[in-house]
């Protein structure tokens, strides 16, 4: 018997499913809202099923469940192949789609519950084809300036969200930390850049990358 | 074409010539002219018949398997590798080098 958490407000699993579920495992309702740390560190290790309604906190709770070393399956309203690449980059376990039976559900629930992957076998393709085409596309130009080289691997991964315009409040969810840890990383990366802005340092890199291109086009 | 023998991750495989998929309920199978008999497709092997559009090489099909399902990559060229060869025993796909593309 192993604890299942089922966020799930707008009932996309059949009756049987939960039944099942009911029936099997350890099975936790949770609401819409409410965050997954608390069940985490009561928990320990858990396989989630989550309803894939909020696109940022399926992602978020997805990464926060692979950390604490429990599978998750998302249970999509609509079969969408970049969503399902996406989840799974983030640490999602399984993908169900409504076009799955109840016994398909089921199927895939228990292979996730075993740590296994699990896709509809109707995306399987379009998932193929997505990853060979995320793996065709050329790493961004690197960085010339040197300072950069000077960032911690987890200050590279604040300064690339800062850059995509997150405040300490996203990358703190993106990142999984607190927001007061975000604030200090923020702060180490201007100090490391030399610059006073979070505009100032995205400007930087910008003119890098530039510098970078065209010295190669010559 | 290359000749069956052992596949370089650099080669690609193309459907074959005149041969068509056929879904029904759900189930899917190859069919052509020259085939005794429909081919029946797994999700698998459904999956790689997807990918050999003529464009996407043996190895970026294994790499991409590797990344998505977290396995060891023998495990999956290998996987892959007889799922093919018996698409292409059973006259279903084609190679190509990628060098001659």
């Amino acid at each position: 018997m192993r604890t299942v958490l089922l966020r799930d407000d707008d009932r996309l699993l059949g009756t049987v499913t939960l039944a099942r579920i009911s029936a099997e495992h350890h099975l936790v309702h949770i609401r819409r809202g409410d965050p997954l740390s608390g069940h985490l560190a009561k928990a320990g290790p858990v396989v989630a099923v989550l309803a894939d309604t909020e696109t940022e906190t399926t992602v978020r709770d997805c990464k926060a469940i692979s950390a604490a070393g429990g599978h998750s399956l998302v249970v999509a309203g609509n079969a969408d192949g970049a969503r399902l690449l996406e989840l799974l980059t983030a640490g999602a376990t399984g993908y169900a789609v409504p076009a799955l039976d109840e016994t398909q559900l089921w199927a895939g629930l228990t292979t996730v519950l075993n740590g296994h992957i699990f896709v509809p076998p109707s995306m399987l393709g379009g998932l193929l084809h997505q990853q060979v085409q995320v793996e065709r596309t050329p790493p961004p130009a690197p960085i010339a300036d040197e300072r950069f080289a000077h960032l911690s691997h987890r200050e590279r991964e604040v300064f690339d969200l800062l850059a995509l315009g997150n405040d300490h409040h996203g990358i703190a969810q993106e990142l999984v930390i607190s927001p007061q840890t975000a604030r200090t990383h923020i702060q180490n990366v201007l100090g490391k850049l030399d610059v006073r802005s979070r505009l100032e340092a995205v400007a930087m890199v910008i003119n890098s990358r530039q510098l970078h291109v065209s010295s190669r086009g010559r | 074409m290359i000749p069956a023998m052992k596949r370089s991750t650099t080669d690609v495989p193309v459907h074959a010539y005149g041969v068509r998929l056929l879904e029904r309920k759900g189930q899917h199978a190859l069919v052509a002219d020259h085939f005794a008999r429909p081919v029946a497709l797994d999700s698998m092997a459904l999956a790689l018949w997807e990918l050999c559009n003529g464009e996407t090489t043996l190895g970026e099909m294994v790499q991409a398997c590797v990344l998505l399902f977290d396995a060891p990559t023998a495990t999956v060229h290998g996987d892959i590798a007889v799922t093919l060869e018996a698409l292409t025993t059973g006259g279903a796909l084609g190679w190509r080098s990628a060098q001659h593309q």
